[in-house]
């Protein structure tokens, strides 16, 4: 029988070089049949649980694997399974970065269009059965959302809530109040306008745990969008890490080239590199291609 | 002052009525002559269809559209019936659009009460010969403007009397396009964010005529209440003609269109300053051999912009049979009135989207976020996917 806590008990042996009842952990192997937990550690795991409880020490057999956490999808198949949970994870905040016309917030819209369009029971969702149709809302930090091209990336605006705070320090408040009020995804647009001041960037940063656990127990994700600076303007104003700390999920846009057909242009081509998450290997990339025509459309690239 | 405006509402669309209505209750649309829509119903309007469109512009906003021929002559008998009622009271009457009149009761009573019992009596008598489809909205004020805006407001077999302690609070939150400015002027002002005849009477009248010239500045005093523009009896009035002397009889027709516009130019232009404009032309053609010949033209609605009225010359010579070389003419402008605003409600779209508020899932939120964070919360809605400038494609308003 394996323990969680054996991996570190063999370490501590092997490094020793002798068993919990004195002999050698090799003399130990041979006299116990496979499977049978030492007395001394049975010994020990019976005062651990003693003293802390009966769940501080499981087998490892009876823990379940890692499941995805309830998620909105991005709209591109390649990027939902980078991710590890499939999309945009629910109860966590999610960080998309980039510089300007990297399509950061072209995705971003995908995933609200898709928050709508997600009705009753989500991917992964166990907590209830059937969940009622929740909107969606744009935090507009800079004023400049475009209703139009959102309509055009199947954004239903009927079930779109536009929130725009009139000073930076309403900001965190205005978050924590959509969040709690049953939204299925909240897009807080233009941080680096809202993080320009100091204090109230040190604020934001001090308040980012509270969130991100009272995110923990909702059904709403919170996406963040920032713009990528370049690296003297980084060299001469460091950015604040909180926001990166607490994201779940990071994923990292970058323009590649854009699409053309004939003299026109059709799109772009963008890469998405999943920066941190918390279900899956960082650093991978993936291509993503995004094609305008009339409507805003997720392509394949493959 | 003391006046009383009568006015039919969608005088146009109820005649067209009588011939039946739109089959279901479809979109209906009435053509002029020249193969443009003259009015549209209330469906209609409400799919883009505007007055001024040609019929496949209007067929590709509203496929339903159901179009009728505009009854020129039906309209001006039951304009004429209107205007001789009114007039049979032997009280000065002042036509204005189809349907719709001023007349001056300052010799009789300029008291709110009298004005009242006076007033039913007038709107009984036009029910009475006009028909229930017709019954006319009454409005009364010192002021004509006032007075026409509370016609507007009121439902038909209703009237409005606003006494002259009330007039800017009664204008005050009314839409701009009351005023009869031209769609140019109004477009400015939408785009400076200028929506309500409060706030437009509130501007700096510098700024104003800077912006807008005199009519603008006669605009403004009507929105402040400010009307001081005396009735002009248009029944049985006739007109002073304008002579139109050709240097040399001529046969060029573009030659006789340059001199008359030169003669009307004067006229048109004051009518433009008074936000005025004719409803009738009648011009008569003296030719060198000694025929007459006459040319009578009725607008759909007052004009006073000098290249329709140029167009309509040139229209009007050309399918003329000149029988020689013309010597001179006279021109009447026959039926000087008010010019008819734009539109009489302000961006329907908006309002539309606040009564749909109510059914949408976000109104609890709101509610319960807006006395913490005040009015941040905005709805969205995209009313012209086609403009050619993104910021024009879309509104917002306000979520709750």
């Amino acid at each position: 029988m394996f323990y969680t806590i054996q991996s570190m008990a063999d370490a501590r042996q092997s490094k020793a070089g002798w068993g919990g009842d004195g002999t050698s952990s090799r003399g130990a192997s041979k006299r116990r049949p496979a499977g049978e937990a030492s007395p001394v550690l049975e010994k020990s795991i019976g005062l651990l649980q003693v003293r802390y409880g009966p769940r501080v020490i499981q087998p490892a057999s009876t823990l379940s694997h890692r499941s995805a956490p309830p998620h909105v999808s991005t709209g591109f198949v390649q990027l939902d399974a980078l991710t590890g949970c499939g999309g945009v994870p629910l109860g966590a905040i999610t960080l998309f970065t980039g510089r300007t016309t990297s399509g950061k917030l072209t995705v971003a819209y995908k995933v609200l269009a898709n928050a709508q369009r997600t009705s009753g029971r989500l991917a992964g969702e166990h907590r209830s059965r059937e969940a009622p149709l929740r909107g969606v809302a744009i935090l507009d930090l800079t004023y400049t959302a475009n209703p139009d091209y959102l309509a055009r990336c199947g954004v239903d605006l009927e079930h779109l809530l536009f929130a725009r705070a009139p000073a930076p320090d309403q900001v965190m408040d205005v978050i924590f109040d959509l969040a709690r009020g049953g939204l299925r995804l909240l897009l807080v647009d233009g941080l680096p306008d809202l993080l320009r001041d100091v204090a109230v960037a040190r604020r934001f940063d001090a308040v980012l745990p509270e969130l991100k656990m009272m995110l923990a127990s909702l059904p709403c994700a919170v996406l963040f969008v920032d713009e990528a600076r370049p690296p003297w303007l980084r060299w001469l104003r460091p950015e604040s890490g909180g926001i990166a700390h607490c994201a779940a999920l990071q994923v990292d846009l970058q323009r590649e080239q854009w699409l053309e057909h004939g003299r026109d242009l059709i799109g772009y081509r963008a890469q998405a590199q999943v920066v941190r998450s918390r279900w899956a290997r960082g650093g991978q990339m993936v291509p993503l291609e995004i094609v305008f025509d009339d409507t805003v459309r997720a392509r394949e690239t493959w | 002052m003391s006046v009383l405006s009568c006015n039919i509402p969608s005088f146009l669309l109820a005649l067209a009525g009588r011939q039946g209505p739109a089959p279901a209750g479809r979109p209906l649309v009435l053509m002029g002559e020249d193969g443009r829509v003259v009015t549209a119903s209330e469906p209609a309007r409400a799919c883009g269809v505007a007055g001024g469109m040609s019929m496949r512009q209007a067929l590709a906003r509203c496929p339903d559209l159901v179009s009728r021929e505009l009854d020129m002559q039906a309209c001006q008998a039951e304009h004429a019936a209107l205007l001789s009622t009114l007039a049979q009271t032997g009280l000065p009457v002042e036509a204005q659009d189809w349907g719709s009149a001023y007349v001056d009761l300052r010799e009789v009573t300029r008291e709110l009460p009298d004005a009242q019992s006076l007033c039913a009596d007038l709107g009984r008598q036009v029910r009475h010969t006009l028909g229930e489809a017709l019954q006319p909205s009454l409005g009364w004020d010192t002021g004509k403007f006032t007075a026409r805006a509370a016609a507007v407001r009121s439902q038909p077999g209703r009237m409005r009397l606003v006494s002259h302690d009330e007039e800017a609070h009664f204008l005050s939150p009314l839409p701009v396009t009351l005023l009869p400015l031209p769609p140019a002027a109004l477009q400015q002002l939408d785009w400076l964010g200028v929506r309500t005849l409060g706030h437009f009477a509130h501007l700096p009248w510098p700024a104003v005529q800077q912006r807008f010239g005199p009519p603008g500045k006669l605009a403004q005093r009507l929105a402040q209440g400010q009307d001081d523009r005396p009735v002009h009896p248009t029944v049985n009035a006739r007109p002073e003609p304008i002579e139109v002397d050709l240097d040399v009889p001529t046969t060029v027709q573009e030659e006789v269109v340059g001199t008359s516009m030169h003669a009307l130019r004067p006229h048109l232009n004051e009518l433009s300053a008074r936000l005025e404009g004719c409803r009738q032309m009648r011009a008569e053609l003296h030719f060198a051999d000694g025929t007459r010949r006459a040319i009578h033209h009725a607008f759909v609605q007052p004009v006073c912009a000098p290249e329709t009225v140029r167009a309509m010359l040139a229209h009007e010579l050309h399918r003329l049979t000149w029988p020689g070389e013309l010597a001179a003419l006279q021109i009447m402008l026959l039926d000087v009135g008010e010019l008819v605003p734009a539109q009489l409600s302000l961006f329907p779209e908006l309002d539309e989207s606040l009564a749909s508020a109510s059914r949408t899932p976000f109104v609890d939120l709101v509610t319960k976020l807006a006395p913490r964070h005040g009015g941040i919360f905005w709805r969205a809605k995209v009313t012209d996917e086609h403009h050619p400038l993104p910021e024009r494609r879309f509104t917002f308003a306000q979520a709750i």
